[in-house]
């Protein structure tokens, strides 16, 4: 059977669509390398229109109006610059109020787009850009680990992984200098005060990468302007093994953490990528995962939520809950050692390597 | 009716979670399910679409059947000599992002977006002539929200047509901006006077769609005509937007519809059949949308609803409203963990008590904000529920993706009677299948198979409620009631004030139903020489007396409050 799943790969091949909400331009072209904070397409998201009507404002015919015009389509004007005129005695001209750009003219009608600082589209990985969509964006691909989060609060940044202490399920504390955290992107099992949240914008800290982040602090989260990325959901969870595991083999290395919202229709998803040294490489295929024995699985809620471990089989019944309904279930192999049953909607396949 | 030349077909379901595939078949003279597979929904995956799990649940269809529908190359084939039909309908994939015009008042306006609410859109952008904004910011707003529709209305048909032409030439203007590939269609739906001008201005930039005007007259309201092609519209669009539609559709050759709108024209077709005064209501709780579809007398109201995020909630009073139904001693910070868990995770099945607690509470807020704003978009249906007995609804339907995963009969009544507080005499129904969109799809090519498959039971009945309502403070006895099973002992019970509970009668059973009220306390019906008797039918739970008054008073402690949500949870046996 064919499961969705979360990818913890300590090599692989990564490639990214990344496009601009509205059309714009493209500043990179293919075959470009980019780091993942590099600009890579902009668009006047919230630019403004203005719209100038000559003939109104001159009095004129549409055709007297279309004469008089002292701008072409997409000419770039300044403040001052004459559109329209001059015409009468004495003479009138109508003159432009603010920068911009000319971008429809039609009968004496111009429409002026004034700019605003712009959307700014990043690479959001190192990589190379393989292909491009003018006006649009391009897609990037690169090479290294991917760990894959359920939670994020849309923001990117990459530094350099940092891991303060050696169990997955550390909390997070205010208990280091401000020099060590310069740059870094933690690693850490749970936060739980507020306080050490708010500080560590102040310190110097790229980003945050946790096994759970308490539900109490997700509205502070979602605010700070650093990345923050919880691995396995909320409350008080470690870091699961398998990305510990991953994660902790590159400490010290450049990472980069794209915190962006898990959309399923848009297929973005929290992610922390580590680029690699050498793209050269062997990647080995990632076999599509299914609910087969031996199938790495996380559990995603209930009493063993963010415990991970072995599908075995399903269960040849399905299993009742208390309140009377039957559902398909099957018995896992957790890491803790023990076996059990768990609901298969309470599955996640994991592919791992 | 006359039996239409089909005999087979094969309705696949792409739903948020799950796709379904079954296959109807006449058989003995009646439709029947003979084969029925399901898989994750890969609607998500751009590089795969929705197709691997279509043919996961195909395959299961085929063993069971003994049919082939999947050729070497992948393919699906639905040829006649293996099924005579197949209809899609669709869940999955992300709202139309539309921008709502009204060219003459605010009061078009708020039409043109019931009308969006109707199906499966996003209003990212709304503007009015004469909402204040200028012509550029109106433009603005256009070109800032990236439409992929646009809606129009406005104007009546007996009323001037007005000045509008400043407003389409703002719409004209902000069209002509946009890449060619990009422009959103446009959906008119205003006065016929405007239509000429409305062609004119903005044909040459987009697509224009024309259809009946929503406001015919001032005082009149008529969304069935354009609600008909715009689900169409938002079909195709939403059709294009997932990845492997087109496929299926290419492969299968079966129309897509929109689940929205196959669940609207089946609880328009149930409200027809039941024939109630009141009204038939329809709750459909998706994963990540709830629908509401109430239908008298051949009309339709239906909004469908998006959830909010969890992440925006939690630290909001919808938090409060959902800590106040708890039935257990779940800490805040504990529940604000379990709805943003079901946030990533919306198909999760609770198994502890606490997990239980927060996701019915979670349903019941759901149904509740929903139904706020289903009131706040039809006031014209005078709904509330602490204004006595009008209008109420009979029956009331739950289905839907959500409830069809794990709810039991039980907590299904207490979900409809907790968050809609329905009030006098009604029937609450299940759609524990989750089946009834999908027949509201297959009765456009085979009109027997949803009227065959509802007489065979497809839908649970899950009791007959009587909700009296009190007029006046501090009555403590409403309310003497008998009943008389056929062929059975008869029951008599007082019923107080706050009492709830229910009175088992076994499907395929009927029953005589005494009810004398007090002068206080209504019924909604009329009572004959003081009493109201009437004839029950067997269900889940039987006959569910709910005294606890309009609306709900829910005791201000905690520990309190639990305990007597507690009493309440248990108070209903099967």
């Amino acid at each position: 059977m064919f499961v969705p799943a979360t990818h913890y790969l300590s090599l692989t091949k990564i490639r990214r669509e990344r496009y601009l909400p509205l059309p714009g331009t493209v500043l990179v072209a293919a075959g470009q390398a980019v780091k993942a904070a590099d600009v890579i397409a902009e668009t006047g998201l919230t630019n403004s229109h203005l719209l100038i009507d000559t003939r109104e404002t001159l009095g004129l015919s549409p055709r007297q109006a279309a004469s008089l015009m002292q701008v072409k389509l997409y000419d770039a004007v300044h403040r001052g610059d004459i559109l329209a005129g001059p015409v009468g005695f004495p003479p009138r001209q109508l003159r432009a109020a603010h920068d911009g750009t000319v971008v429809y003219l039609q009968d004496g009608q111009l429409i002026l787009e004034v700019y605003s600082s712009p959307y700014r589209l990043l690479a959001g990985l190192d990589g190379q850009v393989t292909k491009v969509v003018p006006g649009r964006g391009a897609v990037i691909e690169s090479t290294g680990a991917l760990i894959q989060g359920v939670w994020g609060n849309d923001r990117l940044g990459c530094g350099e992984l940092s891991i303060p202490s050696d169990r997955p399920d550390a909390e997070l504390t205010g208990d280091f200098s401000e020099k060590d955290l310069q740059r870094s992107i933690l690693l850490a099992g749970t936060v739980r005060s507020v306080e050490v949240l708010r500080s560590l914008k102040k310190t110097g800290v790229a980003g945050l990468i946790l096994g759970s982040l308490p539900g109490s602090l997700v509205p502070l989260a979602t605010q700070l302007d650093i990345p923050i990325i919880a691995l396995d959901g909320f409350g008080q969870l470690p870091v699961n093994p398998v990305a510990y595991r991953i994660l902790s083999e590159h400490a010290g290395r450049e990472v980069i953490i794209n915190s962006s919202h898990w959309d399923r229709y848009n297929n973005t998803r929290p992610e922390v990528v580590i680029p690699t040294q050498n793209e050269n490489m062997p990647i080995p295929p990632v076999n599509q995962p299914s609910f087969m024995p031996g199938q790495e699985i996380r559990v995603n809620s209930s009493l063993n939520k963010g415990k991970v471990g072995k599908f075995i089989a399903l269960e040849r019944e399905q299993v009742w809950l208390e309140n009377g309904i039957q559902i398909p279930a099957a018995t896992i192999h957790l890491e803790d050692g023990n076996n059990t049953c768990v609901p298969l909607a309470n599955l996640e396949a994991l592919a791992v390597r | 009716m006359a039996r239409s030349a089909i005999e087979s077909v094969l309705a696949i379901d792409i739903g948020e979670l799950t796709t379904r595939v079954l296959l109807y078949e006449q058989v003995d003279g009646g439709f029947l399910a003979v084969a029925r597979g399901e898989a994750p929904t890969t609607a998500g995956i751009p590089e795969l679409g929705v197709m691997p799990g279509v043919l996961e649940a195909l395959k299961v269809v085929e063993t069971a059947a003994g049919k082939v529908f999947i050729i070497p190359q992948g393919n699906i084939q639905a040829a006649p000599n293996l099924v005579d039909a197949v209809v899609v309908t669709l869940a999955a994939g992300a709202d139309i992002r539309t921008v709502c015009v009204s060219l003459t008042t605010d009061i078009s306006l708020e039409s043109v977006i019931r009308l969006a609410c109707s199906s499966d859109t996003a209003v990212v952008a709304s503007l009015a002539r004469g909402d204040g904004r200028p012509l550029q910011e109106q433009m603005d707003a256009v070109l800032h929200s990236s439409p992929e529709l646009i809606i129009i209305g406005g104007g009546t048909e007996h009323g001037k047509a007005g000045q509008a032409g400043d407003l389409l030439n703002a719409l004209r203007m902000a069209l002509a901006l946009l890449p060619r590939d990009k422009r959103p269609e446009v959906l008119y739906a205003g006065s016929s006077a405007l239509e000429e001008k409305t062609r004119h201005t903005i044909g040459t930039q987009a697509p224009v769609i024309v259809t009946a005007n929503i406001q015919p007259q001032v005082d009149q309201e008529s969304l069935d005509p354009a609600r008909t092609i715009l689900m169409g519209m938002t079909a195709r669009l939403k059709s294009r937007r997932v990845t492997g539609m087109q496929s299926l559709v290419d492969q299968t050759g079966g129309e897509v519809t929109l689940r929205t709108t196959s669940f609207g024209r089946m609880i328009r077709y149930l409200g027809s059949v039941y024939q109630s005064a009141r009204g038939v209501l329809g709750v459909d709780m998706g994963i990540t949308h709830l629908t509401l579809a109430g239908a008298r007398a051949g009309q339709l109201w239906q909004g469908r609803y998006l959830y909010p995020a969890a992440q925006q909630e939690i630290s909001s009073d919808s938090m409060q409203q959902l800590l106040s139904w708890l039935t257990e001693p779940v800490y805040p910070e504990k529940a604000a963990e379990c709805w943003l868990q079901r946030d990533i995770y919306p198909g999760a099945i609770p198994e502890l008590s606490d997990e239980v607690a927060v996701d019915l509470s979670l349903a019941r807020l759901r149904i509740q904000q929903a139904m706020q704003q289903y009131q706040q978009m039809y006031p014209v249906l005078q709904l509330s529920t602490d204004s006595g007995l009008t209008p109420g609804w009979e029956p009331i339907i739950l289905s839907g993706e959500w409830p069809a995963r794990w709810l039991s009969p039980a907590q299904a009544v207490h979900l409809l009677l907790d968050a809609l507080q329905p009030t006098g005499i009604t029937n609450l129904v299940l759609d524990s299948g989750n089946l009834l969109s999908l027949l509201g799809a297959c009765g456009q090519v085979a009109p027997n198979l949803p009227v065959d498959l509802l007489e065979a039971g497809l839908l649970q009945h899950l009791g007959t409620v009587v909700a009296p309502v009190c007029l006046r403070a501090g009555v403590s006895r409403w309310m003497e009631l008998s009943m008389q099973p056929e062929g059975g002992e008869e029951v008599r019970v007082t019923v107080y004030a706050g009492n709830l509970f229910n009175l088992p009668l076994d499907e395929g059973q009927s029953a005589r139903l005494t009810l004398i009220p007090e002068p206080q306390i209504q019924l909604g019906r009329k009572l004959n020489h003081g009493e109201l008797t009437l004839k029950v039918t067997g269900s889940a739970l039987g006959v569910i007396i709910d005294a606890r008054g309009r609306k709900i008073q829910l005791p201000a402690g905690a520990l309190e409050r639990q305990k007597l949500l507690k009493k309440w949870q248990s108070s209903l046996i099967r």
